[in-house]
């Protein structure tokens, strides 16, 4: 495969490890390879993305692809995906070099993409957001009936109640994600390639996901899949390749692989994955903030908590249960018919996110690349934006201040770039969402709310997020996060809170509760 | 690789700060096709006309283009805080501050040029308050007060030019500072502050920040809104500021003054590497944009080329720039050879029409 063409010269060129070959037995081997990759490179202005990478994508089976935050995942699928032309290397589909010529091409030759970052349009409707560029036509006119038929039976299968005549704007990331699979089953195919399409949803959709995802192979497709969450991989994968820093390191059968193998082949060692925050002893904080009676009509209702100085509180939920309406809400981003917000026991009135940051409240939002980032700025600009002043001297900017702080902000969170000079936008996707949290790492504000924090983060970086949380609260401050994984909330929190159609239905300390006890509060089927 | 170590290594605690503006320039020209229009044109005029590349024919060049430059400048700021952010009205708000500027002549040099100013800040004002607090798109409201502006214009001088005759004012036209034309001086520190302004100061950063992306940017805690009315504001200011120079270079004030003036000035803002769409751009590439533009008709004008000719020749000039500084964003942008094809036939058939009717 790939291990003779690299380069032995070149320093930090990570070692290959030779994994469990694909046995004969395996699902995997004995088919025909459908897709096939040899010695794929690409470099960007500076970075070598991918450097002879090799890989079979077989019928009927799944291919999973991990590594770490820039490791080149999302570029080997635009690659394969006729996005991104490769510098060199060949593409074969059944065995016939092909050259993709865009996206177009590639589909037309059967092959779908549902890339990383969510690409779709916020004023068109659900059902044409997912026939986007394949609206079933007659005559020359769209055909609505068709449209929306198919919308609602794709939607359907995927679980997700959504109504396909809505305004995709309307909905959260996740729906917005489940939009994104739909449009890549619909296009149809042989082959269909997976970027991290779990990172904005939770347990029962991801179900549901998977589910359909083993008819499309069971009916002879082949996918490829990424995920930074790895015990999924065991669960649906055939192979896994595992890339580092552009290099294939490892391929191999991904029956009986464990997590700890995979972490080690894609770090390079072992990573101390899980983090268990020392249980806080309870109620004796001073609250930094108290939030009663906040309702939002027809999106949250009398929604009352607090968060003690020091505490750590998780808000589990659904997708679609108000979690991030009301994080939004205490951080002024939307408004409230009534309710009232207490900051360190001051009455806040919070009408913008600049209220809110001035009352000592901060946001990582869900979507970093609208609520997040501005693209064509640099890391460091992108770091210090709200933080302005505390760079200039006069109106003017202290550049070396500021880069030699944003080098070090970026630094504790390993953000993979040339320079904090490097514009936001070429990063791969974990590493802009690291460069949203470094943001506010340095400040020192009552309350943090981070929703969903880690989507998208690798394994050694999400522990080292999980330590900057602890870090966080042990210096006095609040925090409140958002997030769809459950096992990472009970190993970070103190307290979790759980919604249900925009109502608080529970509060329970994270040491005497169980995932399942939480989902069956967050679902209402369970006894509480 | 190792460059983040060098990079840090080698620039001094003085170094740093101007190696990143300079990066930040260089970053502004490379790939863009601004220089290389700059030098095709020094270099066809330089063969073409003999006159061309002499000393007064370039300050005369310049001196003309200040007003323009000077609208060109407010434009970029507001074209850059996006939003759809583009000022109609500069045109006629330099119109507008001139007449009553001129009205004011009775208070003086100062009374005048204030009156001016505070004309062009007023109609910035309006605009701003317009898109902001109103939410109207920019292209509308600055639309409206495109005529508006025109009609006070109109009004106030009964649509007939005023003479102006304010002791001191000539200095604004033909006075000289070390040997440089004021109006040039004027222009020159106008780019400067401005240069300076985007790219060293917190407010150069929140502009383009809210221009990039404006959600982001309110989710830091950004103002949006007041950015963007104090755009509004500094491009009216600048239109003032443009009224007073063009009265004082024509010693009059007349209500018909800079007609179109403010498309020429949209066109130096993109020829200088500035996208509509916002979030990008520098006042020294719209420098470099107005520079290129105003040469280009000089030396049409030097060859006797008519007029109607020069302006259909203007207009190739800045899709072509622009469609090169559009190599910058990803590859070279094959769009243009396939546009080159219909742009030579609407030449063909202008050139047609000429001679046969
Ligand atoms: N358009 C681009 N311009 C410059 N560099 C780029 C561009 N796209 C990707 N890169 C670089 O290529 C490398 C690989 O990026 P890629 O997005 O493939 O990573 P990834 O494995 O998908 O990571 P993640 O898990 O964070 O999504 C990164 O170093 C990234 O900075
Ligand atoms: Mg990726």
């Amino acid at each position: 495969m790939a291990g003779d063409a690299m380069n032995p010269m070149a320093p930090g060129t990570p070692k290959r490890e030779h994994g469990v070959p694909v046995g004969p037995g395996e699902r995997g081997a004995a088919r025909p390879p459908l897709l096939s990759l040899r010695g794929i490179t690409k470099s960007f202005t500076g970075v070598t993305a991918l450097s002879q990478v090799g890989l079979d994508v077989r019928e009927g089976t799944v291919h999973a692809l991990v590594g770490e935050n820039g490791a080149g995942k999302s570029t080997l699928m635009k690659v394969m995906a006729g996005v991104l032309q490769p510098d060199s290397g060949t593409i074969e589909i059944h065995g016939a070099a092909v050259r993709l010529h865009g996206p177009a091409d590639a589909r037309r030759r059967g092959i779908s993409l549902v890339p990383q970052e969510l690409s779709l349009m916020p004023h068109l409707s659900v059902a044409e957001n997912i026939y986007l560029g394949c609206l079933p036509r007659r005559a020359g006119l769209v055909n609505r009936r068709a449209l929306l038929r198919g919308a609602r039976q794709v939607l359907e299968r995927l679980g997700a109640n959504v109504s396909p005549t809505s305004l995709l704007g309307e909905h959260g990331p996740a729906v917005q994600q489940l939009v994104m699979i739909a449009r890549g089953i619909v296009l149809g195919g042989k082959v269909y390639i997976l970027d991290e399409p779990t990172a904005a949803l939770t347990d029962p959709e991801i179900e549901r996901l998977f589910a359909v995802l083993r008819e499309l192979q069971s009916a002879g497709a082949a996918l490829v899949y990424v995920s930074h969450r790895l015990n999924e991989i065991t669960g649906l994968a055939d192979e896994v390749t595992v890339l580092r820093d552009g290099h294939v390191v490892q391929h191999r059968a991904a029956s009986g692989v464990t997590e700890d193998e995979l972490v080690r082949a894609m770090v390079g060692r072992s990573v101390e994955r899980f983090f268990d925050r020392p249980g806080k002893p309870q109620g004796d904080s001073q609250p930094v903030l108290t939030v009663s009676g906040l309702t939002r009509r027809g999106v949250f209702e009398d929604v009352g908590f607090t968060v003690g100085a020091g505490e750590v509180v998780g808000l589990a939920g659904l997708v679609g249960a108000g979690r991030t309406e009301v994080a939004r809400a205490i951080f002024g981003a939307d408004p409230v018919n009534v309710g009232e917000i207490t900051v360190r026991g001051r009455r806040a009135r919070v009408r913008s996110p600049r209220d809110a940051i001035a009352a000592g409240i901060v946001l990582v939002p869900e979507e970093r690349k609208t609520q997040g980032l501005i693209l064509n700025l640099s890391i460091s600009d992108n770091i210090a934006l709200p933080h302005l002043r505390s760079f200039a001297r006069g109106p003017f900017m202290r550049t070396r201040r500021l880069r030699d702080h944003t080098k070090q902000a970026s630094e504790r969170l390993r953000v993979k770039a040339r320079s904090v000079s490097t514009a936001v936008g070429t990063l791969s996707g974990g590493n802009q969402q690291k460069v949203v949290l470094a943001r506010w790492l340095t400040r020192q504000p009552a309350l943090y709310i981070l929703d969903e924090p880690t989507r998208g983060i690798d394994v050694e970086v999400k522990s080292e997020i999980y330590r900057e949380i602890g870090r966080l609260a042990d210096q006095g401050a609040g925090v409140l996060v958002i997030s769809s994984e459950l096992p990472e909330l009970l190993g970070i929190c103190d307290r979790i809170l759980v919604m249900r159609q925009g109502r608080l239905v529970g509060a329970v300390p994270a040491h005497a509760v169980t995932e399942h006890e939480i989902l069956e509060m967050a679902m209402g089927t369970g006894m509480s | 690789m190792t460059t983040t170590a060098d990079s840090g290594v080698q620039s001094g605690p003085k170094a740093g700060g101007r190696s990143d503006t300079m990066r930040r320039a260089r970053s502004v020209f490379a790939n863009s096709g601004m220089i290389p229009a700059l030098v095709l044109v020094i270099g066809i005029g330089a063969m073409l006309s003999p006159v061309f590349l002499t000393a007064p024919n370039l300050a005369n060049v310049l001196r003309i283009s200040a007003v323009v430059g000077l609208l060109a400048i407010g434009q970029t700021l507001v074209i850059l805080a996006g939003g759809g952010g583009i000022d109609l009205s500069v045109g006629s708000v330099t119109a507008a501050a001139g007449v009553v500027g001129a009205l004011y002549q009775g208070y003086g040099l100062a009374g005048t040029i204030i009156a001016a100013l505070a004309t062009g800040a007023f109609f910035g004002l309006v605009n701003g308050l317009g898109v902001t607090t109103a939410r109207l798109q920019p292209f509308i409201v600055t639309l409206a007060t495109l005529t508006i502006a025109r009609g006070v214009s109109f009004q106030l001088s009964n649509a007939t030019p005023i003479y102006v005759s304010v002791p001191g004012l000539d200095y604004l036209a033909t006075g000289a500072i070390l040997g440089i034309p004021v109006p040039i001086v004027i222009l020159g520190v106008a780019l400067l502050v401005g240069q300076l302004v985007l790219s060293r100061t917190v407010y150069g950063r929140k502009l383009y920040a809210v221009g990039g992306n404006e959600e982001a940017a309110y989710f830091s805690g950004i103002n949006v809104n007041r950015l963007r009315l104090s755009v509004y504001m500094i491009s009216g200011l600048l239109a003032g500021l443009a009224g007073v120079l063009a009265t004082a270079r024509l010693s009059t004030a007349d209500a018909n003054f800079g007609t179109g003036y403010e498309l020429a000035a949209i066109a130096a803002v993109v020829v200088g590497g500035a996208p509509l769409t916002g979030g990008r751009g520098s006042i020294l590439g719209t420098g470099v944009g107005v520079l290129i533009i105003a040469l280009f008709e000089n030396l049409l004008n030097l060859l006797n080329v008519n007029p109607w000719t020069q302006l259909m020749v203007t207009g190739l000039i800045v899709i072509v720039v622009v469609a090169l500084n559009r190599k910058g964003e990803g590859g070279p942008d094959r769009r243009i050879w396939k546009g080159l094809p219909l742009y030579a036939v609407l030449v063909a058939g202008a050139l047609l029409l000429f001679f046969v009717l």
